[in-house]
């Protein structure tokens, strides 16, 4: 795995994520920035489905749809 | 990450898969313990950062933070080799839960409420139904075999 290099291209990626991020948290308090960072998972169910083949399910739609709107009052709150 | 995990996959016996799923899932709630102290640690360091002397960027929090995080990563890519991406990866916004509580205690300009507590509990019960799919799953294996 540690050769693969989907692996390393993912290395690269939470990096350059993590960059952003750096410099976003240094203009805003973390709260704010947080329904920004659960788009993600949007992304990842979007991509694992595509990509993965992954199947979705009525809990798993529920718990993903729970979760945004969770971060959203956490946005709010702030 | 998917060429090689992808050829090592072990045909579970039906009876482990829940286990397996389950297993994951709290892996990923450990995961997101070293992501929250990540998080709060990169917050430290990046309030060290000062653009007049770039060497400010090279600061212990913020080594501890990506330390922090590594270390979660790690955790979250056994949980991945264990059960399917979109079931694990919501998880990680327990992340929030920890975040949220801690960050008013560390820093001064942060503080709770009652949206931030309603969207701490929601975020908590979409976990937890996240976590219930994982012990009634059907296919975080079902598709290993086709990988």
């Amino acid at each position: 795995m540690i050769r693969s290099r989907l692996f390393h291209v993912g290395l690269f990626l939470y990096g350059l994520s993590f960059v952003f991020y750096i410099f976003a948290l240094r203009k805003e308090s973390l709260s704010v920035l947080y329904p920004f960072v659960s788009t993600t998972y949007i992304w990842t169910t979007f991509f694992s489905i595509k990509f993965l083949h992954e199947k979705m399910n009525v809990w798993k739609w529920a718990g993903l749809i729970g979760i945004i709107i969770g971060v959203t009052f956490i946005g709010l709150g702030s | 990450m998917m060429g090689p995990s992808s050829i090592s996959t072990v045909h579970t016996p039906v009876l482990r898969k829940k286990n397996t799923a389950i297993q994951a899932a709290f892996l990923m709630v450990i995961c997101t313990l070293f992501s929250a102290a990540g998080q709060i640690l990169q917050k430290y360091g990046a309030l060290q950062i000062d653009f007049q002397s770039p060497l400010s960027i090279v600061n212990m929090p913020l080594f501890l933070g990506l330390a922090s995080y590594a270390a979660g990563a790690g955790v979250m890519l056994i949980a991945l080799k264990k059960g399917e991406l979109s079931l694990l990866f919501p998880i990680l916004a327990t992340s929030y839960v920890w975040v949220s509580v801690f960050s008013p205690l560390l820093f001064p300009e942060d503080s709770m409420n009652g949206w931030k507590w309603l969207g701490v509990f929601i975020i908590l019960i979409s976990v937890s139904i996240l976590g219930l799919s994982a012990s009634k799953v059907e296919s975080p294996m079902e598709r290993g075999d086709a990988l």
